[in-house]
């Protein structure tokens, strides 16, 4: 079983992927805090709906991909905005008809959670992963830090993997039936056994990279270098952000 | 077991901004702590720990038929690293849950770090090492202390899972309370929180005792020299010392149970001169939250005061069924999820 499928977006060419790994993370950073800025009672506008769909279709993120990747994620959020209308009664009055405001609270959430999600999908699907850890380094995240998250994504498929054949293996074996306290010590067994492993494998792999010469920094084929359309690309975002945030358009 | 993400809906920009000030500040601090004192050849070790984290969350420990907990790692990840390793590689567990499977907001990185990593890590730590008696990993001296056994070992994992987890998820109500985004009365939801994080503390105290038990068994060298209060796990856990544990368990439920159920908490509300309107539980499983979502719904009902003979025994009393139908609520809303995927689809992005 491989679980690469997770990102495998972000291996694609296109402008959106070739812009610098700093410039999408800071644009995306903005993107969110203007959505959650807009006051409670209000939902964003349409204008909003720019910003993640440009970055999704240039960059050639199947939109399919998106929705389904939001759904998994929502759950949790679509109890809370079932829940929104009974603990908020206050009266608000829409188109000539007065509804529970929390009517207004939910929808506005829930738009928000998709519009908020659509933008990170759209940087996580357009921005190979060790070159946004090279962003983040540059960014002035600690050291140790960002090489501990290099290490913990090249490992996580790795270790998914085992654990899955852990699981197959087990499952092949008690069906998933016992007595609780036994199935509970074969769990224990299994996280031991994978910790074990991990413990084996992290020790093969430290000989591996100091024997060629790892000294605590990694380099990458693709230097970073934030060029005009990083900056062009950024400025346009804040300022279509700041247009949008004081109703330019609506008011036009 | 479950971890509760904070979205970034549920925040406003100063609760955010303030929390990730907090959360990378800490950080800083503990990378320096980490790098001052850790063998070099320890670091990549820790961001494959990470990794490790990560995957045995796919490995379900049955709870009751048709639900299960698993993992949450950050107890173990103290015992085993220390406090100021563990809160990076659960900070970096937290980053890559956002940035490549989008749970838990950008924005709300700086809370999750903070409920999920930091608390849990440090005031786990600090309970586990008062209770131990062992002196985590650092200092040498620790060897010549009494050897302590099985059952204190067990006891300092427990609570240490218990105090730690539950503070870190109680902040969860009140960020989302700062933020102002909240209609659901802060103290129901924070109650709803502290007893979903009681069973959860519970689940994750069994599986790190069980985990350290069987490395200890097996491979006891990987893991005694950085931390010999381990010794004690391989030893037998008596049955009292368990069963202690739950009881525990339950009374403290019942005491939120009731809690939730009678009106003394709405002083508490007042204190928080916020209005309350839309609602929020920051909770990723399906299952908790639906069952949340009933229990809040239900929760008024207890507010009878059965009559006047034992006002406090029917609150109690209440507390306690109140407590049995949530729980009871969690089973059916879970056997009925997990009838529906094959075990093979379950979404990776599912509570981590």
């Amino acid at each position: 079983m491989h679980h690469h499928y997770i990102d495998r977006f972000a291996y694609q060419d296109s402008p959106i992927h070739r812009l610098d790994p700093r410039a999408k993370l800071l644009a995306v950073l903005a993107y969110s805090l203007a959505l959650i800025s807009l006051p409670r009672y209000t939902l964003p506008s349409a204008w909003y709906l720019v910003f993640p769909a440009v970055l999704l279709l240039w960059g050639r993120v199947p939109l399919r991909f998106v929705a389904r990747h939001t759904l998994l994620v929502s759950p949790f959020i679509v109890c809370l905005v079932a829940l929104s209308p009974v603990f908020d009664r206050t009266p608000v009055a829409v188109a000539g008809a007065v509804i529970a405001g929390g009517w207004i609270t939910a929808a506005s959430l829930l738009v928000r959670f998709v519009l908020g999600m659509a933008a990170l999908i759209a940087l996580a699907s357009t921005t190979r992963f060790p070159q946004l850890l090279k962003g983040l380094e540059k960014l002035g995240v600690p050291q140790l830090l960002v090489t501990q998250l290099r290490f913990l994504y090249r490992y996580l498929f790795l270790l998914l993997d085992e654990a899955m054949h852990l699981r197959l293996a087990r499952r092949a074996r008690d069906a998933g039936r016992g007595p609780l306290l036994t199935r509970w010590r074969a769990s224990s067994g299994q996280v031991g056994v994978l910790f074990l492993r991990t413990m084996d494998s992290a020790e093969r792999m430290h000989l591996a990279m100091m024997a060629r010469g790892y000294d605590g920094s990694i380099r990458l084929l693709r230097p970073l270098r934030w060029g005009p359309a990083d900056s062009i690309f950024l400025a346009a975002t804040l300022l279509y952000l700041a247009a949008v945030s004081w109703g330019v358009f609506s008011r036009a | 077991m479950l971890a509760m993400h904070m979205a970034n809906e549920l925040l406003s920009r100063q609760v955010a901004v303030l929390f990730a000030a907090i959360s990378a500040g800490v950080l800083v601090l503990a990378a320096r702590r980490t790098q001052a004192r850790l063998d070099p050849r320890r670091v990549p070790l820790m961001g494959v720990l990470g990794a490790f984290v990560f995957a045995a969350q796919m490995i379900n420990f049955p709870i009751l038929p048709g639900t299960s907990g698993h993992l949450g790692g950050g107890v173990l990840l103290a015992i085993l690293l220390g406090p100021h390793a563990a809160t990076l590689v659960m900070a970096s567990i937290l980053i890559v849950q956002c940035l490549i499977f989008q749970d838990g907001g950008l924005l709300a990185l700086g809370t999750n770090i903070l409920n999920i990593g930091i608390v849990p890590c440090y005031l786990g730590y600090g309970v586990y090492r008062a209770i131990s008696g062992s002196n985590g990993g650092a200092a040498p001296a620790a060897r010549h202390g009494p050897p302590a056994s099985a059952g204190r070992f067990y006891l300092a994992v427990f609570l240490a899972a218990l105090i730690g987890m539950t503070a870190g998820a109680a902040l969860v109500p009140i960020q989302t309370a700062l933020s102002g985004v909240l209609a659901v009365p802060l103290s129901k939801f924070l109650l709803v929180m502290i007893g979903l994080h009681l069973i959860i503390a519970l689940v994750e105290a069994v599986i790190t005792f069980g985990v350290v038990a069987y490395v200890m068994r097996t491979r006891p060298e990987l893991l005694s020299e950085s931390t010999p209060g381990l010794h004690a796990a391989a030893g037998r856990l008596s049955v009292p010392v368990v069963a202690g544990s739950f009881l525990l368990v339950a009374l403290l439920l019942a005491g939120v149970g009731s809690l939730l159920a009678s009106s003394f908490p709405d002083a508490l509300d007042s204190l928080t001169s916020l209005e309350h309107r839309s609602m929020v539980s920051a909770n990723q499983d399906p299952a908790v939250s639906r069952a949340s979502e009933l229990q809040a719904k239900t929760a008024p009902l207890p507010e009878y005061s059965w009559d006047r003979l034992g006002d406090r025994l029917g609150t109690s009393f209440s507390g306690l069924l109140g407590v049995i139908v949530t729980i009871a609520v969690i089973w059916v809303v879970g056997r009925a999820l997990n009838r529906a995927p094959p075990p093979d689809s379950q979404p990776l992005t599912r509570d981590p």
